[in-house]
C-alpha cells in the first residue's frame, strides 16, 4: 500500500458536510454523560486533599451504612498488580502505575488522587457518603518542581523507583525515572566551528488540555460481562486497560465510545472507568461517573511543565554548525513524561550535522501527565525557535532566511536516525515569504513572531469493514472515536474508491465487539492509518463486486475492471456487457453468493512527518502588560487535506491552544501542594473574543506511502505557537522572554527592567 | 550484515556500545540476537521501540526482511495527543 498516490478526486479534498454535524449543533449527539439506564446509580470519587501522604487507614463503614449507598470501593477492591512494564496493545505501559493512579494504595501522591469511591441512588447521597469515609493520613513532605525533585534530599515519591540504567543494588531510590539521550555527529567540533554560539534556558508551566467535556462513563456489569459507554480517544485501549486493572478477560468487556467533546491526548488513558465497572459489579446496577471540572484539573493529565536549555552555534552566513538541548520534564506522580518525543522532534525541522539531546523524566507530586497534542515538543520548540530568532538577530540575517538556510529536506536524517522522504518544510517557508502577512507594516507597540514546528505522526493498528446493502448504499464501520471530523474523511475516501456519492456512505464508529482492534485516536494517525484501512476495505469490497459481475457475465475475474462506480468489461474482446453499478450488483447479491463486503485489518506504516510555521502579530499595552493578538497565520504541509474544513479546524485549534499556553495558562500550587486554580475562572483559556480569525495556508506535499497522500495534521499546529507568540511579544517590547506564560506582570517587569529574561 | 545503531534510551541497555553489526534475516531474528547480547534489552525490544530501516520508520517491523539493509536504528515509539 499504496500502488500509487491518487491525484484526481470527486470527494477527497472537497468540503463535504460532516455526518455528525447536525446532531452536534442541535444537541442530539450523545456524549459520555448522556446515557441513562434503568436503575442507574451515581458514582463519586473521594480524592486526597494532600500532595503526599501515607494512608494509615480508611474506614468506609459509615458510608456503607448510609441509606441509598449501594457500593463502596477502595484499593482493596482491585487486584494488587505487581510492578512491571509490559505490552499494552502497541504501547508499553506500567499497569501498576495505572492501578495506583486509578485508586491510591498505600500513599497518595498528589492533590486529587482517588482514595475511595461510592455508588448511590442519587448524587446528593453519593456526596454525603464521601463525607462519611474516614481516611487517616500521615502527611509527608512533597515536591512540585522537577528540578527540586532531582536534588539530593528531595522527598522521594516511590521507594522502589531507580533511575533506568542504575544498579538497583547500590543506587538510591530516585524521582528521576530515566535520562534518555541521543547524539548525531560531533557537537563539540560543531560548536568550535561556529562564529556565534548562544545558550539560553527556558521554562514552561504545566497546562491542561482544556477539553470542554469532562471525563464521563456509564458501566453496566452483568454475569455475562460488562458494557462500558464512555468518552475516550480509544475504546479498544480502554477495554484492554480495564480488563488488566480488574483482572478480567478482555472479551468480557464491550466498550462503546460516546461522542467526544475534546481530548487532545487527555483521554488516551482510563481514570474512573475501571472504578465505575467495579462499583457496578458490586452493586449489580449500572453506575455513571461524571467528573466535575475541579476533578478534571486536579486528577487528569496536564502536560509537563518543563525546564529546557538550548545551545546553538552558527556561522556568519547563518549555517547552524551544532545544536544541543537538555530537557527536564515533570512526569507527575508516575513516570512517563514525553522526553523522548521532544528529543525526536525539537531540532528536526532542520538539516543539522551535529546534534545532542537528552532529558530527565522526573516524578513530582502532581497528577500524572498525559499526552497533549505533540506531547513534549512545544516546550522544547519554544527554546529552539527562540534561540534561532536571537541568532538571526545577532548575525543580521532575516529570521525566515536563517530557517530556510537550515531547512530539512528529502534525505535529511534527524538525530534519532529517521531519514526523511518528501517533506514540505522548504515549501512552507517559501509560502510564508510569499504571503502578504510576512511583509505587512506594523504599528507602534506591535511585534511580529515567527516559529517553526515538526512532528512525526503515528501509524499503527486499525480495522475497517465496508458493508454494501441491497440498495447499493454502504455502511462503513471503523474503530476510532471521531474527534476532528474523521468520519467525514473516511466516508470521502471510501466514496472515492467505490465511485459512489459521498452521501451513500454512512460511517459508523464501531464498538469493541463489532470491529477489530483499532489503536487510539491520537498521534494524528487516524486519517492516515484508519483511512488506509478504509481504503483497503473498500478495495476488497470492489474485488467481491467485480467477481460477482464476472460470474453474471460468464467471464473471468481478470476481464472485469472497476471504473467510476461500475464494473465494466476490461476490453472490447471481453464481450458487450452493460456496465453494472454497485447498487445493481448488490441487488443481485442474495442470488449470486451473498453479501458484498470488504474488510481490512492493518498495522499501518510509512507515516510522514509534518512541518509548519506560525506567523503572528501582537500589540502590547506596556502599562498593563496586556497582549492583543492582531493577526495570525498558520502554514503547514498537510500532505493531502482529505477534508479541508476539518484540517483548517485542526490548524486553527492548535494555534488558539498555543496562544493560551503562551500568554495565560498555568497550574498554580500553594505551599502545601494543593492546586489553587482548578477551574476555567482561574485557569484562563482563550475564548473567541481573545483571538482574531486564524488564517490558514495549507501546503500539500503528499505522503507517498498513503493512497491519498495523507500525513496527519493534528499535532504540528501546537508546536510553534508558544515560540511564535513569545517572539512577537519580544519584538513588540524589545526584550526576549524565556518563561511561559508571558503574563501581564512578567511583561510589566520586563518593560520596567528593559532587559531580557535570564 | 546490518549495522544496528543505538540512539536515545536504547543506550541505557547497551553499555558503551553505540552500534553493533549483526547478521539476521529479519527484525525478529535481529531482536533475538540483540537480546542474547544485551539481556536487559531483551524484555523491551519488541514493544518499546519502533525500527527505522535505512531511514524509513517501520511500525510493523518484526517480520520485515533486512538481508539488504545497511543501517537499522531503534527509535523510541512516539506517543500522540
Amino acid at each position: 500500500m499504496p500502488d500509487e498516490v491518487n491525484t484526481e478526486f470527486k470527494w477527497v479534498g472537497k468540503r463535504n458536510p460532516r455526518p455528525d454535524g447536525a446532531d452536534k449543533v442541535t444537541g442530539r449527539a450523545k456524549y459520555g454523560a448522556d446515557l441513562y439506564l434503568p436503575g442507574m446509580l451515581t458514582g463519586k470519587i473521594l480524592r486526597s486533599p494532600h500532595a503526599h501522604a501515607r494512608i494509615k487507614s480508611i474506614d468506609t463503614s459509615a458510608a456503607k451504612a448510609l441509606a441509598g449507598v449501594k457500593a463502596v470501593v477502595t484499593s482493596d477492591d482491585f487486584p494488587d498488580i505487581p510492578f512491571h512494564t509490559g505490552p499494552h496493545g502497541p504501547m508499553v505501559s506500567d499497569f501498576r502505575d495505572f492501578s495506583w493512579n486509578m485508586m491510591a494504595f498505600d500513599k497518595v501522591l498528589y492533590d486529587g488522587h482517588p482514595v475511595a469511591a461510592v455508588a448511590a441512588t442519587s448524587e446528593s447521597i453519593a456526596r454525603e457518603a464521601l463525607k462519611l469515609i474516614e481516611v487517616d493520613y500521615e502527611v509527608l513532605p512533597h515536591v512540585i518542581d522537577p528540578v527540586e525533585a532531582m536534588q539530593p534530599g528531595a522527598p522521594i515519591l516511590h521507594d522502589d523507583q531507580f533511575t533506568v540504567g542504575e544498579d538497583e543494588s547500590t543506587a538510591k531510590p530516585s524521582n528521576i525515572f530515566r535520562i534518555p539521550r541521543a547524539e548525531k555527529g560531533d557537537v563539540e567540533k560543531g560548536f568550535a566551528a561556529a562564529d556565534l554560539v548562544i545558550e539560553r534556558e527556558f521554562t514552561t508551566k504545566a497546562v491542561h488540555q482544556g477539553y470542554i467535556e469532562p471525563h464521563a462513563c456509564v458501566a453496566n456489569a452483568s454475569d455475562d460481562g460488562v458494557e462500558l459507554f464512555c468518552s475516550t480517544q480509544g475504546h479498544f485501549v480502554f477495554r484492554n486497560a480495564c480488563a488488566k486493572l480488574l483482572g478480567m478477560e478482555i472479551s468480557r468487556i464491550r466498550v462503546t465510545a460516546s461522542e467526544i467533546g475534546g481530548g487532545f491526548g487527555g483521554k488516551n488513558n482510563v481514570y474512573g472507568e475501571p472504578v465505575a465497572i467495579r462499583l457496578s459489579q458490586l452493586a449489580r446496577r449500572p453506575v455513571r461517573i461524571v467528573m466535575s471540572r475541579d476533578e478534571v484539573f486536579r486528577a487528569t493529565g496536564p502536560t509537563s511543565g518543563a525546564h529546557v536549555r538550548v545551545k546553538i552555534g552558527a556561522k556568519k552566513d547563518g549555517t547552524i554548525t551544532a545544536a544541543e538541548g537538555e530537557m527536564t520534564y515533570q512526569a507527575g506522580a508516575f513516570k512517563g513524561a514525553s522526553v523522548g518525543a521532544a528529543m525526536n522532534c525539537m531540532f528536526s525541522p532542520y538539516d543539522l550535522e551535529n546534534v545532542k539531546v537528552w532529558g530527565y523524566d522526573v516524578c513530582v507530586n502532581r497528577p500524572k501527565v498525559a499526552a497533549y497534542r505533540a506531547p513534549g515538543v512545544p516546550m522544547a520548540a519554544f527554546g529552539v525557535e527562540g534561540v534561532i530568532n536571537e541568532l538571526a538577530g545577532e548575525l543580521g540575517i532575516d529570521k525566515l532566511e536563517m530557517r530556510l538556510k537550515n531547512a530539512a529536506k528529502e534525505g535529511t536524517q534527524n538525530v534519532m536516525g529517521l531519514k526523511y522522504g518528501p517533506i514540505g518544510f522548504i515549501d512552507v517557508l517559501e509560502a510564508v515569504k510569499a504571503h502578504p502577512h510576512y511583509s505587512a507594516p506594523l504599528g507602534e507597540n506591535q511585534g511580529r513572531g515567527l516559529a517553526a514546528g515538526y512532528w512525526l505522526h503515528a501509524g499503527g493498528m486499525s480495522c475497517a469493514s465496508v458493508n454494501v446493502s441491497d440498495d447499493g448504499t454502504v455502511t462503513l464501520i471503523e474503530g476510532n472515536p471521531d474527534i476532528g471530523g474523521s468520519r467525514a474523511s473516511m466516508a470521502a475516501m471510501v466514496a472515492e474508491e467505490l465511485g459512489i456519492e459521498y452521501e451513500k456512505v454512512r460511517p459508523i464508529v464501531g464498538d469493541t465487539s463489532s470491529v477489530g482492534f483499532t489503536f487510539l485516536t491520537a498521534g494524528s494517525r487516524v486519517t492516515f492509518a484508519t483511512g488506509m484501512a478504509c481504503v483497503l476495505a473498500a478495495r476488497n469490497a470492489i474485488q467481491v463486486a467485480c467477481e460477482r459481475a464476472a460470474q453474471i457475465w460468464g467471464v473471468s475475474e481478470e476481464e472485469v475492471v472497476w471504473e467510476d462506480g461500475h464494473a465494466r468489461p476490461a476490453g472490447a474482446n471481453v464481450g458487450d456487457h452493460e456496465p453494472m453499478s454497485l447498487a445493481e450488483i448488490a441487488a443481485k447479491a442474495p442470488m449470486t453468493g451473498g453479501p458484498i463486503a470488504g474488510h481490512a485489518e492493518i498495522n499501518a506504516t510509512g507515516q510522514g512527518p509534518a512541518t509548519g510555521a506560525h506567523l503572528v502579530d501582537v500589540e502590547v499595552d506596556k502599562a498593563s502588560g496586556h497582549v492583543k493578538v492582531l493577526r495570525y497565520t498558520v502554514f503547514q504541509d498537510v500532505g493531502r487535506a482529505i477534508s479541508p474544513d476539518y484540517v483548517e479546524g485542526q490548524l486553527q485549534g492548535g494555534a488558539v491552544q498555543g496562544i493560551g499556553w503562551a500568554l495565560n495558562e498555568e497550574y498554580i500550587y500553594d505551599d502545601k501542594g494543593r492546586l489553587e486554580n482548578p477551574g476555567f475562572l482561574d485557569y484562563r483559556v482563550p475564548v473567541a473574543s481573545d483571538v482574531p480569525m486564524i488564517d490558514v495556508c495549507m501546503i500539500e506535499v503528499p505522503n507517498p506511502n498513503h493512497p491519498y497522500g495523507v500525513r496527519g495534521v493534528g499535532e504540528t499546529p501546537i508546536v510553534a505557537p508558544q515560540a511564535a507568540v513569545a517572539n512577537a511579544v519580544g519584538d513588540a517590547v524589545g526584550v526576549r522572554f524565556h518563561n511561559l506564560p508571558i503574563s501581564p506582570p512578567r511583561i510589566q517587569k520586563a518593560v520596567k527592567d528593559g532587559a531580557s529574561e535570564a | 550484515m546490518a549495522r544496528v545503531v543505538f540512539m536515545g534510551e536504547v543506550r541505557q541497555y547497551t553499555g558503551d556500545d553505540d552500534w553493533v553489526e549483526i547478521e539476521a534475516p529479519n527484525v525478529l531474528q535481529l531482536f533475538k540476537k540483540l537480546g542474547e547480547r544485551y539481556p536487559r534489552l531483551a524484555p523491551v525490544l519488541e514493544t518499546g521501540f519502533a525500527v527505522a530501516i535505512d531511514g524509513e520508520m517501520m511500525e510493523d517491523a518484526l517480520l520485515q526482511r533486512i538481508d539488504d539493509a545497511k543501517e537499522i536504528v531503534l527509535v523510541p515509539k512516539m506517543e500522540g495527543g
